[in-house]
Protein backbone atom coordinates (compact mmCIF):
# COMPACT_ATOMS: atom_id res chain seq x y z
CA UNK A 1 0.00 0.00 0.00
CA UNK A 2 2.83 2.22 0.99
CA UNK A 3 4.52 1.02 -1.84
CA UNK A 4 1.54 2.12 -4.21
CA UNK A 5 1.26 5.45 -2.83
CA UNK A 6 4.75 6.20 -2.99
CA UNK A 7 4.70 5.58 -6.92
CA UNK A 8 1.68 7.38 -7.24
CA UNK A 9 3.92 10.41 -5.56
CA UNK A 10 6.69 10.00 -7.52
CA UNK A 11 4.69 9.56 -10.52
CA UNK A 12 3.07 12.85 -10.03
CA UNK A 13 6.28 14.65 -8.81
CA UNK A 14 6.96 13.22 -12.40
CA UNK A 15 4.04 15.55 -14.28
CA UNK A 16 4.85 18.21 -12.72
CA UNK A 17 8.68 17.84 -13.51
CA UNK A 18 7.07 17.31 -16.90
CA UNK A 19 4.92 19.92 -17.25
CA UNK A 20 7.57 22.16 -15.81
CA UNK A 21 9.32 21.03 -18.62
CA UNK A 22 7.37 22.08 -21.21
CA UNK A 23 6.46 25.29 -19.46
CA UNK A 24 10.37 26.56 -19.60
CA UNK A 25 10.42 25.10 -23.07
CA UNK A 26 7.34 26.83 -24.09
CA UNK A 27 8.89 30.29 -22.51
CA UNK A 28 12.08 29.64 -24.46
CA UNK A 29 10.66 29.35 -27.51
CA UNK A 30 8.14 31.88 -26.88
CA UNK A 31 11.42 34.45 -26.43
CA UNK A 32 13.03 33.19 -29.82
CA UNK A 33 9.86 33.44 -31.31
CA UNK A 34 9.37 37.07 -30.45
CA UNK A 35 13.34 37.96 -31.31
CA UNK A 36 11.84 36.88 -34.95
CA UNK A 37 13.25 33.36 -34.98
CA UNK A 38 10.71 31.87 -37.35
CA UNK A 39 11.36 28.30 -36.66
CA UNK A 40 10.68 29.15 -33.30
CA UNK A 41 7.70 30.36 -33.77
CA UNK A 42 6.88 27.22 -36.24
CA UNK A 43 7.46 25.20 -33.58
CA UNK A 44 4.81 27.08 -31.71
CA UNK A 45 2.25 26.77 -34.22
CA UNK A 46 3.09 22.93 -34.51
CA UNK A 47 2.54 22.79 -30.58
CA UNK A 48 -1.13 24.49 -30.47
CA UNK A 49 -2.27 24.32 -33.79
CA UNK A 50 -4.95 21.08 -33.20
CA UNK A 51 -5.92 23.10 -29.89
CA UNK A 52 -6.52 26.31 -31.63
CA UNK A 53 -8.40 24.71 -35.04
CA UNK A 54 -10.48 22.31 -32.95
CA UNK A 55 -11.59 25.16 -30.87
CA UNK A 56 -12.09 27.76 -34.43
CA UNK A 57 -14.65 24.42 -35.16
CA UNK A 58 -16.25 24.19 -32.12
CA UNK A 59 -16.95 27.80 -32.52
CA UNK A 60 -17.12 28.13 -36.22
CA UNK A 61 -18.81 24.86 -37.26
CA UNK A 62 -16.87 24.04 -40.14
CA UNK A 63 -14.16 22.89 -41.33
CA UNK A 64 -13.10 25.81 -43.91
CA UNK A 65 -13.54 28.76 -41.43
CA UNK A 66 -11.72 26.66 -38.66
CA UNK A 67 -8.95 26.44 -40.65
CA UNK A 68 -9.45 30.38 -41.75
CA UNK A 69 -9.80 30.86 -38.41
CA UNK A 70 -6.72 29.53 -37.04
CA UNK A 71 -4.39 31.11 -39.53
CA UNK A 72 -5.42 34.62 -38.83
CA UNK A 73 -4.89 33.99 -35.04
CA UNK A 74 -1.35 32.39 -35.82
CA UNK A 75 -0.75 35.56 -37.62
CA UNK A 76 -2.30 37.76 -35.05
CA UNK A 77 -0.05 36.16 -32.59
CA UNK A 78 3.32 36.84 -34.65
CA UNK A 79 1.75 40.33 -35.16
CA UNK A 80 1.08 41.30 -31.63
CA UNK A 81 4.63 39.18 -30.03
CA UNK A 82 5.74 42.83 -29.30
CA UNK A 83 3.19 43.04 -26.30
CA UNK A 84 3.22 40.06 -24.89
CA UNK A 85 4.81 39.73 -21.70
CA UNK A 86 6.61 36.31 -21.46
CA UNK A 87 5.54 36.36 -17.97
CA UNK A 88 1.67 36.03 -18.88
CA UNK A 89 -0.07 32.78 -19.78
CA UNK A 90 0.19 32.16 -23.39
CA UNK A 91 -2.53 29.72 -23.58
CA UNK A 92 -4.80 32.14 -22.33
CA UNK A 93 -3.76 35.05 -24.49
CA UNK A 94 -3.79 32.44 -27.46
CA UNK A 95 -7.19 31.62 -26.64
CA UNK A 96 -8.27 35.07 -26.65
CA UNK A 97 -6.69 35.56 -29.91
CA UNK A 98 -8.56 32.95 -31.25
CA UNK A 99 -11.72 33.61 -30.17
CA UNK A 100 -11.62 37.22 -30.99
CA UNK A 101 -11.06 35.62 -34.61
CA UNK A 102 -13.94 33.15 -34.60
CA UNK A 103 -15.92 35.97 -33.25
CA UNK A 104 -14.41 38.51 -36.16
CA UNK A 105 -14.93 35.62 -38.95
CA UNK A 106 -18.34 34.77 -37.40
CA UNK A 107 -20.11 38.21 -38.02
CA UNK A 108 -18.68 38.05 -41.45
CA UNK A 109 -19.92 34.77 -42.36
CA UNK A 110 -22.90 34.76 -40.47
CA UNK A 111 -25.23 32.26 -41.86
CA UNK A 112 -22.69 29.40 -42.47
CA UNK A 113 -24.40 26.47 -41.52
CA UNK A 114 -22.68 23.20 -40.64
CA UNK A 115 -22.81 19.87 -41.21
CA UNK A 116 -20.54 16.93 -39.67
CA UNK A 117 -21.47 14.43 -42.26
CA UNK A 118 -20.15 17.05 -44.99
CA UNK A 119 -16.64 17.75 -43.36
CA UNK A 120 -16.64 14.05 -42.82
CA UNK A 121 -17.53 12.94 -46.35
CA UNK A 122 -15.15 15.50 -47.88
CA UNK A 123 -12.39 14.19 -45.29
CA UNK A 124 -11.03 17.36 -43.73
CA UNK A 125 -12.14 15.41 -40.41
CA UNK A 126 -11.01 11.86 -40.05
CA UNK A 127 -13.49 9.56 -38.11
CA UNK A 128 -12.23 7.88 -35.05
CA UNK A 129 -9.85 4.77 -35.57
CA UNK A 130 -10.62 3.03 -32.49
CA UNK A 131 -14.50 2.73 -34.14
CA UNK A 132 -13.90 -0.24 -35.96
CA UNK A 133 -17.67 -1.39 -36.18
CA UNK A 134 -19.07 0.92 -38.60
CA UNK A 135 -22.42 1.51 -37.47
CA UNK A 136 -21.30 2.71 -34.01
CA UNK A 137 -19.26 4.78 -35.68
CA UNK A 138 -22.00 6.39 -37.65
CA UNK A 139 -23.80 6.39 -34.44
CA UNK A 140 -20.98 8.64 -33.05
CA UNK A 141 -21.08 10.74 -36.01
CA UNK A 142 -24.61 11.32 -35.72
CA UNK A 143 -24.34 12.26 -31.57
CA UNK A 144 -21.47 14.61 -32.48
CA UNK A 145 -23.83 16.23 -35.05
CA UNK A 146 -26.55 16.68 -33.27
CA UNK A 147 -24.32 18.44 -30.15
CA UNK A 148 -22.98 20.71 -32.43
CA UNK A 149 -26.08 21.73 -33.55
CA UNK A 150 -27.22 22.07 -30.03
CA UNK A 151 -24.07 24.22 -29.49
CA UNK A 152 -25.38 26.50 -32.96
CA UNK A 153 -28.54 26.87 -31.30
CA UNK A 154 -26.38 28.83 -28.98
CA UNK A 155 -25.94 32.87 -28.93
CA UNK A 156 -22.46 33.98 -29.76
CA UNK A 157 -21.69 34.39 -26.09
CA UNK A 158 -22.65 31.62 -24.22
CA UNK A 159 -21.22 29.40 -26.68
CA UNK A 160 -17.81 30.61 -26.43
CA UNK A 161 -18.37 30.66 -22.96
CA UNK A 162 -20.02 26.71 -22.51
CA UNK A 163 -17.00 25.75 -24.88
CA UNK A 164 -14.21 27.43 -23.00
CA UNK A 165 -15.39 26.09 -19.90
CA UNK A 166 -17.35 22.53 -20.32
CA UNK A 167 -15.24 21.47 -23.50
CA UNK A 168 -11.73 23.30 -23.00
CA UNK A 169 -11.79 22.78 -19.09
CA UNK A 170 -10.51 26.28 -18.41
CA UNK A 171 -12.04 27.79 -15.37
CA UNK A 172 -14.24 30.31 -14.88
CA UNK A 173 -11.98 33.39 -14.04
CA UNK A 174 -10.12 32.14 -16.38
CA UNK A 175 -12.96 32.20 -19.38
CA UNK A 176 -14.07 35.47 -18.14
CA UNK A 177 -10.01 36.76 -18.54
CA UNK A 178 -10.40 35.43 -22.76
CA UNK A 179 -13.82 37.01 -23.10
CA UNK A 180 -13.42 39.97 -21.10
CA UNK A 181 -16.11 39.48 -18.67
CA UNK A 182 -16.59 39.27 -15.54
CA UNK A 183 -17.03 35.32 -13.72
CA UNK A 184 -20.34 36.50 -12.63
CA UNK A 185 -21.95 36.93 -16.17
CA UNK A 186 -19.66 33.87 -17.84
CA UNK A 187 -21.66 31.75 -14.98
CA UNK A 188 -24.61 33.32 -16.15
CA UNK A 189 -23.97 32.57 -19.49
CA UNK A 190 -22.50 29.13 -18.71
CA UNK A 191 -25.94 28.57 -16.87
CA UNK A 192 -28.13 29.63 -19.30
CA UNK A 193 -26.15 27.50 -22.24
CA UNK A 194 -26.62 24.16 -19.97
CA UNK A 195 -29.85 24.74 -19.85
CA UNK A 196 -30.53 24.88 -23.44
CA UNK A 197 -27.81 22.01 -23.81
CA UNK A 198 -29.92 19.65 -21.81
CA UNK A 199 -33.42 20.34 -23.40
CA UNK A 200 -32.22 19.53 -27.02
CA UNK A 201 -30.61 16.64 -25.85
CA UNK A 202 -33.96 15.74 -24.14
CA UNK A 203 -35.39 16.53 -27.42
CA UNK A 204 -33.09 14.70 -29.68
CA UNK A 205 -33.41 11.67 -27.25
CA UNK A 206 -37.22 11.93 -27.08
CA UNK A 207 -36.91 11.77 -31.20
CA UNK A 208 -34.42 8.17 -31.11
CA UNK A 209 -36.67 6.11 -28.17
CA UNK A 210 -40.02 7.55 -30.68
CA UNK A 211 -38.70 6.03 -33.90
CA UNK A 212 -35.72 5.72 -35.96
CA UNK A 213 -32.91 8.47 -35.66
CA UNK A 214 -33.88 11.50 -37.14
CA UNK A 215 -31.13 14.15 -37.76
CA UNK A 216 -31.90 17.46 -39.10
CA UNK A 217 -29.83 19.00 -41.05
CA UNK B 1 -33.60 27.14 -0.05
CA UNK B 2 -36.51 26.54 -1.69
CA UNK B 3 -36.94 24.63 -5.19
CA UNK B 4 -37.21 27.62 -7.44
CA UNK B 5 -34.27 29.01 -6.09
CA UNK B 6 -32.39 25.45 -6.60
CA UNK B 7 -33.96 25.31 -9.76
CA UNK B 8 -31.47 28.00 -10.55
CA UNK B 9 -28.47 26.90 -9.13
CA UNK B 10 -28.45 22.99 -10.54
CA UNK B 11 -27.17 24.12 -13.57
CA UNK B 12 -24.25 25.50 -12.52
CA UNK B 13 -23.72 22.84 -9.26
CA UNK B 14 -23.34 20.81 -12.29
CA UNK B 15 -20.48 22.38 -13.40
CA UNK B 16 -19.29 22.80 -10.36
CA UNK B 17 -19.64 26.47 -10.46
CA UNK B 18 -21.06 27.54 -7.74
CA UNK B 19 -19.43 29.07 -4.36
CA UNK B 20 -18.65 26.88 -1.83
CA UNK B 21 -21.55 28.47 0.80
CA UNK B 22 -24.01 28.12 -2.18
CA UNK B 23 -22.87 24.72 -3.00
CA UNK B 24 -23.51 23.59 0.51
CA UNK B 25 -26.56 25.15 0.93
CA UNK B 26 -27.96 23.60 -2.38
CA UNK B 27 -26.47 19.82 -1.36
CA UNK B 28 -28.82 20.19 1.69
CA UNK B 29 -31.95 21.00 -0.30
CA UNK B 30 -31.10 17.73 -2.97
CA UNK B 31 -30.90 15.74 0.24
CA UNK B 32 -34.56 16.54 0.96
CA UNK B 33 -35.90 17.00 -2.30
CA UNK B 34 -36.45 14.38 -4.84
CA UNK B 35 -37.51 16.44 -7.96
CA UNK B 36 -34.12 18.70 -7.51
CA UNK B 37 -32.00 15.77 -7.04
CA UNK B 38 -33.41 14.04 -10.47
CA UNK B 39 -33.06 17.11 -12.02
CA UNK B 40 -29.16 17.71 -10.81
CA UNK B 41 -28.90 13.97 -12.30
CA UNK B 42 -30.53 15.29 -15.63
CA UNK B 43 -27.85 18.16 -15.63
CA UNK B 44 -24.85 15.95 -14.73
CA UNK B 45 -25.67 13.36 -17.55
CA UNK B 46 -26.26 16.17 -19.73
CA UNK B 47 -23.02 17.90 -19.06
CA UNK B 48 -21.14 14.36 -19.70
CA UNK B 49 -22.56 13.83 -22.60
CA UNK B 50 -21.45 17.13 -24.05
CA UNK B 51 -17.82 16.30 -22.74
CA UNK B 52 -18.07 13.12 -24.32
CA UNK B 53 -17.93 15.19 -27.33
CA UNK B 54 -14.08 14.24 -28.58
CA UNK B 55 -12.21 17.10 -30.48
CA UNK B 56 -12.42 16.55 -34.20
CA UNK B 57 -9.02 14.80 -35.74
CA UNK B 58 -8.12 17.26 -38.65
CA UNK B 59 -5.80 15.73 -41.05
CA UNK B 60 -1.62 16.42 -41.17
CA UNK B 61 -2.58 18.14 -44.63
CA UNK B 62 -5.38 20.26 -43.33
CA UNK B 63 -3.06 21.28 -40.61
CA UNK B 64 0.59 21.50 -42.89
CA UNK B 65 -1.59 23.72 -45.27
CA UNK B 66 -2.54 25.93 -42.85
CA UNK B 67 0.75 26.50 -40.93
CA UNK B 68 2.54 26.48 -44.87
CA UNK B 69 -0.15 29.57 -45.32
CA UNK B 70 1.01 31.45 -41.85
CA UNK B 71 4.23 30.91 -42.51
CA UNK B 72 4.25 32.38 -46.06
CA UNK B 73 2.41 35.58 -44.54
CA UNK B 74 5.21 36.33 -42.16
CA UNK B 75 7.43 35.78 -44.20
CA UNK B 76 6.08 38.32 -46.64
CA UNK B 77 5.88 40.71 -43.23
CA UNK B 78 9.10 40.25 -42.53
CA UNK B 79 10.27 41.42 -46.46
CA UNK B 80 8.05 44.20 -46.34
CA UNK B 81 9.70 45.19 -43.10
CA UNK B 82 13.31 44.12 -44.20
CA UNK B 83 12.96 46.83 -47.24
CA UNK B 84 11.69 49.33 -44.76
CA UNK B 85 14.65 48.16 -42.14
CA UNK B 86 17.03 48.89 -45.62
CA UNK B 87 15.81 52.87 -45.32
CA UNK B 88 15.54 53.44 -42.19
CA UNK B 89 17.59 51.04 -39.63
CA UNK B 90 16.31 50.45 -36.40
CA UNK B 91 12.79 51.09 -38.02
CA UNK B 92 9.62 51.16 -35.87
CA UNK B 93 6.19 52.66 -34.64
CA UNK B 94 7.62 55.21 -32.46
CA UNK B 95 10.08 55.96 -34.94
CA UNK B 96 8.19 56.89 -37.77
CA UNK B 97 5.59 58.71 -35.74
CA UNK B 98 8.46 61.09 -34.66
CA UNK B 99 9.82 61.02 -38.20
CA UNK B 100 6.85 61.87 -40.08
CA UNK B 101 5.93 64.59 -36.92
CA UNK B 102 8.91 66.21 -37.54
CA UNK B 103 8.92 66.36 -41.66
CA UNK B 104 5.07 67.83 -41.15
CA UNK B 105 6.39 70.47 -38.57
CA UNK B 106 9.78 71.38 -40.88
CA UNK B 107 6.99 71.06 -43.96
CA UNK B 108 5.16 73.67 -42.22
CA UNK B 109 7.62 76.18 -41.23
CA UNK B 110 8.52 76.28 -45.00
CA UNK B 111 5.30 76.67 -46.53
CA UNK B 112 5.16 79.42 -43.65
CA UNK B 113 8.50 81.19 -45.07
CA UNK B 114 7.82 81.16 -48.23
CA UNK B 115 4.27 83.26 -47.29
CA UNK B 116 6.03 86.00 -45.99
CA UNK B 117 8.48 86.17 -49.08
CA UNK B 118 6.00 86.49 -51.73
CA UNK B 119 4.91 89.60 -52.72
CA UNK B 120 0.91 90.58 -53.02
CA UNK B 121 -1.05 89.86 -55.13
CA UNK B 122 -1.62 93.61 -56.58
CA UNK B 123 1.04 95.98 -56.42
CA UNK B 124 -0.74 99.56 -55.98
CA UNK B 125 2.38 101.51 -57.10
CA UNK B 126 2.88 99.60 -60.29
CA UNK B 127 -0.86 99.11 -60.95
CA UNK B 128 0.33 95.68 -62.02
CA UNK B 129 -2.56 93.27 -62.48
CA UNK B 130 -1.73 89.29 -61.89
CA UNK B 131 -2.54 87.81 -64.88
CA UNK B 132 -4.74 84.51 -64.82
CA UNK B 133 -4.24 81.76 -67.02
CA UNK B 134 -5.17 81.72 -70.51
CA UNK B 135 -4.91 85.68 -70.85
CA UNK B 136 -1.91 87.02 -72.89
CA UNK B 137 -0.87 90.73 -71.09
CA UNK B 138 -2.28 92.61 -74.47
CA UNK B 139 -5.64 91.73 -73.05
CA UNK B 140 -4.68 92.33 -70.04
CA UNK B 141 -3.38 95.67 -71.08
CA UNK B 142 -6.76 96.73 -73.03
CA UNK B 143 -9.03 95.80 -70.32
CA UNK B 144 -7.22 97.68 -67.85
CA UNK B 145 -7.23 100.63 -70.44
CA UNK B 146 -10.60 100.62 -70.70
CA UNK B 147 -11.21 100.45 -67.22
CA UNK B 148 -9.38 103.41 -66.28
CA UNK B 149 -11.09 105.58 -68.80
CA UNK B 150 -14.68 104.23 -67.89
CA UNK B 151 -13.62 105.33 -64.72
CA UNK B 152 -12.67 108.88 -65.82
CA UNK B 153 -15.75 109.38 -67.57
CA UNK B 154 -17.98 108.76 -64.16
CA UNK B 155 -15.54 110.29 -62.43
CA UNK B 156 -16.45 113.39 -64.44
CA UNK B 157 -19.98 112.98 -64.94
CA UNK B 158 -20.23 112.50 -61.14
CA UNK B 159 -22.10 108.95 -61.83
CA UNK B 160 -21.62 105.60 -59.67
CA UNK B 161 -19.75 103.14 -61.50
CA UNK B 162 -22.47 100.46 -63.65
CA UNK B 163 -21.81 96.84 -62.32
CA UNK B 164 -21.41 94.43 -64.65
CA UNK B 165 -24.15 92.35 -64.93
CA UNK B 166 -24.08 88.27 -63.40
CA UNK B 167 -23.61 87.31 -67.02
CA UNK B 168 -21.67 90.69 -68.69
CA UNK B 169 -18.48 90.31 -68.82
CA UNK B 170 -16.55 93.80 -67.98
CA UNK B 171 -15.41 94.30 -71.69
CA UNK B 172 -19.19 95.13 -72.24
CA UNK B 173 -19.30 97.34 -69.15
CA UNK B 174 -16.34 99.69 -70.76
CA UNK B 175 -18.36 99.68 -74.05
CA UNK B 176 -21.66 100.55 -72.10
CA UNK B 177 -20.39 103.90 -70.86
CA UNK B 178 -22.25 107.01 -72.10
CA UNK B 179 -19.78 108.98 -74.13
CA UNK B 180 -18.47 112.48 -73.44
CA UNK B 181 -20.61 114.55 -75.78
CA UNK B 182 -19.82 118.46 -74.68
CA UNK B 183 -18.76 120.43 -77.48
CA UNK B 184 -15.47 119.57 -77.47
CA UNK B 185 -15.12 116.87 -77.15
CA UNK B 186 -18.16 116.18 -80.08
CA UNK B 187 -15.44 118.04 -82.23
CA UNK B 188 -13.01 114.96 -81.39
CA UNK B 189 -15.69 112.31 -81.39
CA UNK B 190 -16.95 113.51 -84.81
CA UNK B 191 -14.75 115.73 -86.60
CA UNK B 192 -15.80 117.85 -90.03
CA UNK B 193 -14.65 116.11 -92.65
CA UNK B 194 -16.26 118.25 -95.02
CA UNK B 195 -14.48 122.27 -95.09
CA UNK B 196 -18.31 123.13 -96.04
CA UNK B 197 -19.53 121.82 -93.01
CA UNK B 198 -17.82 124.15 -90.27
CA UNK B 199 -20.33 127.05 -91.03
CA UNK B 200 -23.22 124.73 -90.04
CA UNK B 201 -21.30 123.40 -87.36
CA UNK B 202 -20.67 127.22 -86.26
CA UNK B 203 -25.03 127.67 -86.26
CA UNK B 204 -24.63 124.48 -84.33
CA UNK B 205 -22.78 125.51 -81.10
CA UNK B 206 -24.80 125.60 -78.09
CA UNK B 207 -24.24 129.56 -76.81
CA UNK B 208 -23.38 129.33 -72.98
CA UNK B 209 -26.71 130.64 -70.89
CA UNK B 210 -26.19 131.25 -67.65
CA UNK B 211 -27.07 134.04 -66.09
CA UNK B 212 -23.92 136.48 -66.28
CA UNK B 213 -23.41 135.68 -69.89
CA UNK B 214 -27.13 136.46 -70.57
CA UNK B 215 -25.97 139.44 -69.47
CA UNK B 216 -23.48 140.08 -71.74
CA UNK B 217 -25.21 138.36 -74.96
CA UNK B 218 -28.01 140.93 -74.21
CA UNK B 219 -27.19 143.68 -72.93
CA UNK B 220 -29.16 146.35 -71.95
CA UNK B 221 -29.44 149.14 -75.20
CA UNK B 222 -31.28 151.49 -73.47
CA UNK B 223 -29.81 152.18 -69.58
CA UNK B 224 -33.30 153.55 -69.06
CA UNK B 225 -34.98 150.82 -70.63
CA UNK B 226 -32.74 149.06 -68.05
CA UNK B 227 -34.97 150.42 -64.99
CA UNK B 228 -37.95 149.67 -66.48
CA UNK B 229 -37.37 146.29 -67.76
CA UNK B 230 -38.74 143.14 -64.89
CA UNK B 231 -36.39 140.50 -64.90
CA UNK B 232 -37.80 137.20 -63.88
CA UNK B 233 -35.98 133.99 -63.33
CA UNK B 234 -37.08 130.37 -63.30
CA UNK B 235 -34.72 127.49 -61.92
CA UNK B 236 -35.33 124.41 -63.64
CA UNK B 237 -34.80 121.38 -62.34
CA UNK B 238 -31.69 120.85 -63.68
CA UNK B 239 -29.64 123.02 -61.60
CA UNK B 240 -27.75 124.20 -65.32
CA UNK B 241 -30.48 125.39 -66.56
CA UNK B 242 -32.09 128.73 -65.70
CA UNK B 243 -34.88 130.15 -67.47
CA UNK B 244 -34.76 134.48 -67.32
CA UNK B 245 -37.00 136.16 -69.08
CA UNK B 246 -36.97 140.11 -69.54
CA UNK B 247 -40.24 142.00 -69.85
CA UNK B 248 -40.97 146.04 -70.10
CA UNK B 249 -42.94 147.12 -66.77
CA UNK B 250 -45.28 148.83 -68.18
CA UNK B 251 -46.11 145.46 -70.28
CA UNK B 252 -46.09 143.79 -66.80
CA UNK B 253 -48.79 146.39 -65.10
CA UNK B 254 -51.96 145.64 -65.06
CA UNK B 255 -54.05 147.68 -67.71
CA UNK B 256 -56.26 149.81 -67.61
Amino acid sequence: MEIALMAEKIGGQDESRDREGAVAIMARLIIRAKAGDTTAFDQIIINHQRRVIALAWRLLGNQEDARDAAQETFLRVYKSFGRFDPAQDFNGWLYRIAVNVCRDLARKRRGNHFSLETEVESGAIAEPASHCNTESAAMLAQEQAILMRALATLPEKERAAIVLRDLEGLDTEEVARILGSSPTTVRSQISAARVKIKAFRERFLTDRRGAAPIVRN
Amino acid sequence: MRCTHAEKLIPLFAGDDLAAREADALRRHLESCANCRRLAAEFEESRVWLRGFPAPQFNDLVLNDMRDSVLRDIGRIENRARRLQWIVPGWNLRFAFVTSLTLLLFGALFSLAINRRQPPRHDPESNKVELSPGKTPDDRANYAGKTEKSKAVRRKFGRKPIKPGPNESPQIEAERVVPDLTAQNMDAAFPATDPADTDIEAERVVPDLTAQNMDAAFPATDPDADQDALRIEIQTADPNIRIIWFARKSDASPQK
